[in-house]
C-alpha cells in the first residue's frame, strides 16, 4: 500500500544505522572548506557556503552522542531545511537509498539512551538491518534549546 | 466569507501601501488644522477628507466594512470641518488622530479588521457630526434610505444624512454598477485604478460586492461579479458613462428617495433630476474639471427642497462625546511595529537604470563567454574589467532601491510631543530638520523604537514644566531638536533639548547604589563616563517613573537597538541646560567595507566603521611598547592607555607561530604578548624564546617572513565609546562584504556580527568588536574603568587638575612654561621698541610705559638678543602690570605635570618638568618680579623686619618664633597647584601643612584640632571634596573659629552658591597670587 511505503535516505554514524525520510533531504554534498566558528557548541563543526547561503554543519555524531565523524573521504554532508533555514548534518557515510514498509516501523527500542531517544522517531527492523529514523526537527530545535 | 477568496492579494497589497501612504502624512495635516483653530486652511482639510475618502472607498470594494464605516465616519467629521460647520479644537483633532490611529491599525490587520469592535470610535466621531445638527438632521442620521433600482432590487441602505451631505455639494446621485469580470479585468485594468477614478469625479457614499450574486462552485462559471457604488457628482448625466468607463445602463441616475429615477440617464433626452439642480449645474462653470473634489463653494448653493432642512447651523457648544479612551493608543503603537511593510516603493527612473544596467551585465557576459571559447586573453581582460565596473554600479543602484528617507520615522514625533505636551502640561516644539536624508529601509525601520524612546525622554524628563523653566530663567517653551545629517559617510542624528539636562552625579549614585560601579570608580569617573552610565541595564534616572515614559525600559535598550543597526551612541548633557544625543549610523547595513585580519589560519572580517586605527609593532619594540598590569596587558598610545585583547585567545583559536628551524608553523604557547618566561614543558621547549627567534631567524636570511609574524599586529577598535586594541596575527586588505546572518544556532554567539563569502568562495566570520570585548570580559564601561585603575588610580583624578600652560621660549634652546591662569595677555613687539628708563626697560603700551623685565635679569639663563622673534607676556603682579619678554614660538599646553624643584630651581624660576620630549622651566613670576623690585610688596618690607626682629630674638632664645607661625592647611590633590600655592603662602608667618584631598585632611585635622588657623581648600578632590571637608568641619563645633578659603581654577556661579551654602567663606582663583594673600591676611585668625 502506498501509505504505508517510506523512502528512507541511510546513512552511518560509526557503526551504527540510521535513516532520514528522503522527503526531508534537500541535497548530500561532499565535504566542502568549512570555515570554523570558535565559541560555537561543540556540535557545531562550522558553516559553509553553499551557493550563496551560510549553511551551519553539524556533526551528527557528536550530535547523537556517539563518537564523533571521522575524517574520510566517505564522509558526506546531508542538507536538509527546517524553518527555512538550511543546515548541513555530517555523517560518515551514506548508504543508501531504501524503501520500507510502514508496517515494519517500530518504537525506540528501550535501551536507547533517554538523551539519544527523543532524536530518533522510530525504528525500522527486517531481517539484515535495524535502522534508527531520526527526527529532524528534534536535532536541530533541541540544538538550538542547548545553546540558549 | 471573506471576500479575498476573489479579490486577488495584490489589489488588497496595493490598497494597504496606498492607505499607508495616505495616513502617512495625516498626523502633520491634523497638527497643521488643529493649530489653525477656527481659521481653516480649506487644502489641509481637503487633503485629509481625500484621504479618508481614498480609504473608504477602497475598503467598500473589499469588503473591508470596518475600515470603510470608520473611514466613513472620519469622512463625515471632515466634510463638516470644510463645510465650517464644526471649528477644529483639541478635543475634535484628539478624536480624528485616534481614529486614524485605529483606522491604521485596522488596515495593518486587514484581514482580521472585521471582527474588530470600533464603536467607541464611531460614536465619538458621531457623537461630533450629530451634536452640531438639528433634531430633524439628528433624525436623519438614523432614518435608513433604501436604493432601489428600477426593477425593485434594493442594493443598499444609506443615512438619510449622508444622502443629503452628498447632495450639499454635488448635484446628481448616482448608482454605478461595475462588473469586475467585464468592466474591470477585461480591460486590463486594476480595481483600485477604477475606484481612483470614480473618487476622482465625484463622491462615493457606499459601495458593495455583491457576493449573493457571484454564488458558489458548484453553479454555473462565474461571468459577472457586480460591483455597486452610490456616487454623488456635479458630473452631468449626458456626460457621466463617459467619464466613469461604463455602459450609459450601469450608470443609474438616483432621485432623493432612493430610486432610480425613471428614465434612462443616457437616453437622447436626459431627464432633469430637479429645476434647481439643473439651474445650480448650469451656474457651475463649465471648464471646472471633474477631476476636482466636490468645490466647497458649491456648499453654499441652496439645496433641493427634497433634502432635509440644512438651515444655518450654528456651532452649539456641546462637549464632544467621550473621547476614544488610550487603547486606542496602545493599539497604533502595535501597529507601527507592524507597519515595516513587505513592499517597497522605487522610482521608475531608478527601475529604468537598474534594467539598463541589467541590459550591460547580460551584454558583458556574453562578451565574456565568447571571449573565453575563443582563448581571446585581451578580450577577457576586457570583459572582466567590464563585468566589474557594471557589477559596482548595479549594486550602487540595488543599494539606491533599499534608501528611504528619515522623514518616515520623524513625521510621526510632532504628534508624539504633541501628545506628551498634553498630557504633561508642557510646552514644547519640536523642529525637525533633515527629513530628507536617506538610510536603508532597515535601518530607518529600527530607528523607530529608539527615537521614540529619546523623544520621550526628552519630552519627559528633559523639559521642564513651564512654571521650572521660568524660574530658572528659561523660556516658558521649551525646545527638542531632531536632526538629521550626512557626515563622513555616516548619517548622524541628533536629539537635542534646552531642558533640564542629566546630573552626572546622580546617575554615577544610581549606578553605585545598584552596584554598577564600585565606589572607587565613582570618585573617579569623568563626567562624561558618569552620563554614559545611563545607558547600562536598569537604571532609568526617572525619579517617578510617569504614565509617558520610564515604563521600565530604559536607555540601554536605546542603546542595543543602536547596536544592532551598526550605530554608535554619544551622550552630552549640560546639567541645567540641556541634553544632546547623538547617534552615528551607517548609511545600509547590508554591504559595509571591513578589515581582513587572520589569526592562524582563519580569516576574519573587522566592520570598518569599527576601526579606529592600526598599530603595528617591530619585535623588537614589543618589550617597550607593551606594559603588563597584573594579567592584563596594555599600549600606551598618545596619553591613552589602550587594553589589548588577543583574538586567538579570546576565541580559543591556537595561534601559531613559524618555527625558526623547521619553518613549519607551531602553536604560539605564549601566554601574553610580552610573555618572556622560559618555556617549562617538553612541547614548550621546542619553541625558543621569542627574542632569540628573531635573531635565528635573521641569521637563517627569512627574517622578513619571520619578522612579519614576530611583529605584533594590533587592530585599535572602537567599540562606543572604547577603544581597545584586537592582537591578530595579520592584517590585510580592506574589502566591501556582504553581510550574511548566521544560523539560529550560532545567532546568539556575541562576537560575530554574522558572516560574509569571500571572492574564493570561502566563508569568513565578521567581528562584533562589542562582544569580543565582552567575552574578553572587557565590557565598555568596566574595560575602560579598568584600563584607567591599572594605568594608575590616581592618575584619573589627577586629569582633572591639568594645569594650562603657557609655553614660550628664552633663548634659542630654552623652553620656559608659566601657569596661564596668571596671564593676562600675549603682545608682539619689536626690539628697537624696547626703551630703557633709569634703569628699568619698559615699552610704550597703551597709553603707558610697560616695565619689562626678562629671565636672565634674575636668573643664569641665556639672554634674549636682536635676532630673535620676541613677545611680551604681560601679567599683573603686586596691582601693577609688567611684562615678561619671551621669544617664539608661543603655545599653550595642557598637562598634568610633576615638577622637579631641586634639578633646576633658582630665582625666578620654580623647577622644570618635560614638556613635548624637551626640559622645560617652569617660571615664577611673582618671585621674579619681587626680587627685582621689592618695594612693590609692602609685605615684604613688613616681612623683612620682622625677619630682622627675628633674627634679634633667636639671639636670645632657642626657639623663639615658633608661636608667631601661623599654619594653614592646604588642602589640593594637585602636585603642581600644591606646591604653587605652597610657595606663594609659606613664609615665615606662615606654615603651609599640605594635604593630599579632603580624607586626609580631616583625618590630620581630627589629631589636630588646634593645629592650624586658616584652611584652604580645593573643590574637585578624589575621595572627599571641598564641600563635602567643608561640610564636616561646619558641623563640628572644635572648628567654628576657622575660615574656610575655597581655592579653584574656575569659580562658576554655581559653585559659588554651592559653597557659600556649605560654609565657605571666600572664593579664589588658585594662581592669582595678589588676591589670594590678600584673602589669607584678611581670614586668617
Amino acid at each position: 500500500m502506498a501509505d504505508s511505503t517510506l523512502q528512507l535516505c541511510s546513512f552511518q554514524l560509526a557503526e551504527a544505522l540510521f535513516g532520514l525520510d528522503t522527503m526531508l533531504v534537500q541535497e548530500i554534498i561532499k565535504v566542502p572548506e568549512i570555515t570554523k566558528v570558535y565559541q560555537a557548541p561543540e556540535e557545531i563543526i562550522g558553516i559553509i557556503n553553499l551557493r550563496g547561503k551560510i549553511v551551519t554543519i553539524i556533526d551528527l555524531g557528536v550530535k547523537l552522542e556517539l563518537p564523533s565523524t571521522v575524517e574520510s573521504r566517505n564522509r558526506r554532508i546531508i542538507i536538509v531545511e527546517s524553518g527555512n533555514e538550511p543546515f548541513g548534518l555530517m555523517v560518515d557515510r551514506i548508504n543508501d537509498v531504501i524503501q520500507i514498509d510502514g508496517g515494519k516501523l517500530g518504537p525506540a527500542p528501550a535501551n536507547v539512551r533517554v538523551s539519544q531517544g527523543r532524536f530518533i522517531s522510530s525504528v525500522f527492523r527486517d531481517e539484515d538491518q535495524l535502522i534508527a529514523i531520526l527526527n529532524l526537527e528534534e536535532l536541530v530545535n533541541q540544538a538550538e534549546n542547548k545553546t540558549d | 466569507m471573506s471576500m479575498s477568496s476573489f479579490i486577488d492579494d495584490e489589489t488588497l497589497q496595493e490598497y494597504i501601501s496606498e492607505s499607508l501612504e495616505h495616513l502617512a502624512d495625516i498626523e502633520q495635516d491634523l497638527l497643521t488644522i488643529e493649530e489653525g483653530g477656527a481659521n481653516i486652511d480649506e487644502e489641509v482639510v481637503n487633503r485629509v477628507f481625500r484621504a479618508a475618502h481614498s480609504l473608504k472607498g477602497g475598503a467598500g470594494f473589499l469588503a473591508l466594512d470596518t475600515i470603510k464605516e470608520l473611514a466613513h465616519k472620519i469622512e463625515n467629521v471632515l466634510d463638516m470641518m470644510r463645510n465650517r460647520e464644526i471649528a477644529p479644537n483639541p478635543e475634535i483633532i484628539n478624536i480624528l488622530l485616534n481614529s486614524f490611529d485605529k483606522l491604521r491599525d485596522l488596515i495593518n490587520n486587514s484581514e482580521t479588521s472585521n471582527d474588530v469592535n470600533v464603536d467607541e470610535f464611531i460614536v465619538a466621531l458621531v457623537g461630533l457630526t450629530t451634536a452640531h445638527l438639528t433634531p430633524a438632521e439628528q433624525e436623519s442620521v438614523s432614518n435608513l434610505i433604501p436604493i432601489i433600482k428600477h426593477n425593485g432590487n434594493v442594493i443598499f441602505e444609506v443615512p438619510e444624512i449622508d444622502l443629503a451631505q452628498a447632495k450639499k455639494s454635488a448635484h446628481y446621485l448616482y448608482l454605478l454598477e461595475y462588473d469586475l469580470i467585464h468592466d474591470v479585468y477585461q480591460h486590463g485594468k486594476t480595481p483600485m485604478e477604477i475606484i481612483k477614478n470614480v473618487m476622482d469625479l465625484g463622491t462615493v457614499i457606499e459601495s458593495l460586492i455583491d457576493i449573493d450574486q457571484v454564488g458558489t462552485l458548484e453553479d454555473a462559471p462565474i461571468n459577472s461579479i457586480p460591483f455597486y457604488m452610490l456616487i454623488s457628482s456635479i458630473i452631468e448625466p449626458v456626460v457621466a458613462p463617459g467619464f466613469l468607463e461604463l455602459p450609459d445602463e450601469k450608470v443609474l441616475l438616483i432621485g432623493n428617495d432612493g430610486r432610480q429615477l425613471a428614465v434612462e440617464v443616457a437616453s437622447p433626452a436626459p431627464p432633469q433630476p430637479k429645476p434647481q439642480a439643473k439651474a445650480q449645474a448650469a451656474a457651475t462653470p463649465a471648464a471646472k474639471p471633474p477631476t476636482a473634489p466636490p468645490a466647497a463653494q458649491a456648499q453654499k448653493s441652496p439645496t433641493a427642497a427634497s433634502a432635509p432642512p440644512t438651515a444655518p447651523k450654528k456651532p452649539k457648544t456641546t462637549t464632544p462625546a467621550k473621547t476614544p479612551t488610550d487603547s486606542g493608543r496602545t493599539d497604533s503603537g502595535k501597529a507601527d511595529k507592524n507597519e515595516s511593510q513587505a513592499s517597497l516603493r522605487v522610482s521608475v527612473s531608478l527601475l529604468e537604470s537598474l534594467m539598463t544596467l541589467a541590459g550591460e551585465m547580460v551584454l558583458s557576459r556574453n562578451q565574456l563567454l565568447q571571449a573565453i571559447s575563443q582563448h581571446d586573453q585581451h578580450s577577457i581582460k576586457l570583459s572582466g574589467q567590464r563585468i566589474d565596473l557594471v557589477t559596482s554600479e548595479l549594486q550602487e543602484a540595488i543599494m539606491l532601491t533599499r534608501m528611504q528617507p528619515i522623514g518616515s520615522v520623524f513625521n510621526k514625533f510632532p504628534r508624539v510631543v504633541r501628545d506628551m505636551s498634553q498630557k504633561l502640561g508642557k510646552d514644547i516644539n519640536l523642529v525637525i530638520t533633515g527629513k530628507d536624508v536617506e538610510l536603508d529601509k532597515t535601518i530607518v525601520e529600527g530607528l523607530n523604537d529608539p527615537l521614540t524612546h529619546l523623544i520621550r525622554n526628552s519630552a519627559d524628563h528633559g523639559i521642564e514644566k513651564p512654571e521650572v523653566r521660568m524660574a530658572a530663567g528659561k523660556n516658558a517653551a521649551g525646545k527638542i531638536e531632531l536632526r538629521a545629517y550626512h557626515e563622513a559617510g555616516q548619517v548622524n542624528i541628533e536629539i537635542t533639548d534646552d531642558g533640564n539636562g542629566l546630573n552626572p552625579e546622580k546617575i554615577a549614585d544610581k549606578a553605585l547604589e545598584k552596584g554598577l560601579i564600585t565606589a572607587d570608580q565613582h570618585k573617579t569617573m569623568s563626567v562624561k563616563e558618569k552620563m554614559a552610565l545611563i545607558l547600562l541595564p536598569s537604571l532609568s534616572t526617572a525619579e517617578k517613573i510617569t504614565d509617558v515614559s520610564g515604563r521600565g525600559v530604559g536607555m540601554d535598550v536605546v542603546k542595543s537597538n543602536i547596536d544592532q543597526l551598526g550605530g554608535q551612541i554619544e551622550i552630552d548633557s549640560k546639567f541645567g541646560h540641556g541634553t544632546t544625543i547623538k547617534i552615528k549610523l551607517p548609511l545600509t547595513l547590508a554591504i559595509i567595507p571591513s578589515l581582513l585580519v587572520t589569526v592562524g589560519d582563519e580569516r576574519f572580517a573587522v566592520p570598518q566603521v569599527n576601526v579606529s586605527e592600526l598599530v603595528r609593532i617591530g619585535a623588537a619594540q614589543v618589550k617597550e611598547r607593551i606594559e603588563r598590569v597584573g594579567n592584563s596587558e596594555v599600549m600606551p598610545l598618545r596619553g591613552e592607555l589602550i587594553p589589548l585583547i588577543r583574538l586567538a585567545s579570546t576565541l580559543g583559536i591556537k595561534s601559531t607561530v613559524i618555527d625558526p628551524q623547521s619553518g613549519i608553523a607551531v602553536e604560539d604557547r605564549r601566554q601574553s604578548i610580552a610573555d618572556r618566561r622560559s618555556p617549562s614543558t617538553g612541547i614548550d621547549a621546542s619553541l625558543p624564546e621569542h627574542e632569540e627567534n628573531t635573531e635565528i631567524a635573521e641569521r637563517s636570511g627569512r627574517d622578513r617572513r619571520y619578522k612579519a609574524k614576530s611583529d605584533l599586529n594590533i587592530v585599535v577598535v572602537s567599540a562606543g565609546s572604547f577603544k581597545y586594541g584586537l592582537v591578530v596575527d595579520d592584517l590585510h586588505d580592506s574589502i566591501e562584504i556582504v553581510v550574511k546572518p548566521m544560523g539560529r544556532h550560532l545567532k546568539h554567539l556575541t562576537s560575530y556580527a554574522g558572516a560574509t563569502i569571500m571572492g574564493d568562495g570561502r566563508v569568513a566570520l565578521i567581528l562584533d568588536v562589542g562582544g569580543i570585548a565582552k567575552l574578553a570580559e572587557l565590557t565598555s564601561m568596566a574595560g575602560s574603568q579598568r584600563a584607567q585603575d591599572l594605568a594608575e588610580s590616581s592618575e584619573e583624578s589627577r586629569r582633572k587638575d591639568r594645569q594650562a600652560l603657557l609655553l614660550f621660549g628664552n633663548g634659542p634652546e630654552e623652553r620656559c612654561a608659566v601657569p596661564l591662569d596668571i596671564v593676562e595677555r600675549v603682545e608682539q613687539v619689536m626690539y628697537e621698541n624696547i626703551e630703557v628708563k633709569s634703569g628699568q626697560k619698559v615699552i610704550k603700551y597703551r597709553g603707558g610705559s610697560l616695565p619689562l623685565f626678562a629671565l636672565s635679569d634674575v636668573s643664569e639663563v641665556a639672554k634674549l638678543n636682536q635676532e630673535q622673534e620676541l613677545v611680551v607676556i604681560v601679567f599683573t603682579v603686586a596691582n601693577r602690570e609688567i611684562g615678561l619678554l619671551a621669544t617664539q614660538p608661543v603655545d599653550t599646553i595642557e598637562i598634568n605635570a610633576v615638577i622637579d624643584q631641586d634639578t633646576l630651581r633658582s630665582t625666578g624660576i620654580m623647577g622644570s618638568t618635560i614638556i613635548k620630549e624637551q626640559t622645560t622651566l617652569i617660571i615664577d613670576i611673582y618671585e621674579l618680579v619681587e626680587t627685582l623690585k621689592p618695594d612693590w610688596f609692602k609685605r615684604l618690607q613688613k616681612k623683612e623686619a620682622r625677619q630682622k626682629e627675628a633674627q634679634r630674638q633667636s639671639l636670645s632664645s632657642a626657639a623663639p618664633i615658633q608661636h608667631e607661625v601661623r599654619n594653614i592647611l592646604l588642602v589640593e590633590d594637585s602636585d603642581f597647584f600644591r606646591t604653587q600655592l605652597k610657595k606663594y603662602i609659606d613664609d615665615d608667618e606662615r606654615q603651609c601643612i599640605p594635604a593630599e584631598d579632603g580624607l586626609i585632611a580631616w583625618n590630620w585635622l581630627q589629631e589636630n584640632p588646634d593645629g592650624v588657623s586658616l584652611i584652604i581648600t580645593d573643590i574637585e578632590m578624589p575621595n572627599m571634596d571641598g564641600f563635602e571637608l567643608c561640610r564636616l568641619i561646619r558641623n563640628d563645633s572644635r572648628f567654628d573659629h576657622l575660615k574656610i578659603i575655597a581655592v579653584t581654577s574656575l569659580a562658576s556661579d554655581e559653585h559659588i552658591a554651592k559653597g557659600k551654602e556649605v560654609g565657605i567663606d571666600d572664593y579664589q582663583i588658585k594662581l592669582d597670587k595678589d588676591k589670594l594673600l590678600a584673602s589669607i591676611e584678611a581670614n586668617i585668625n
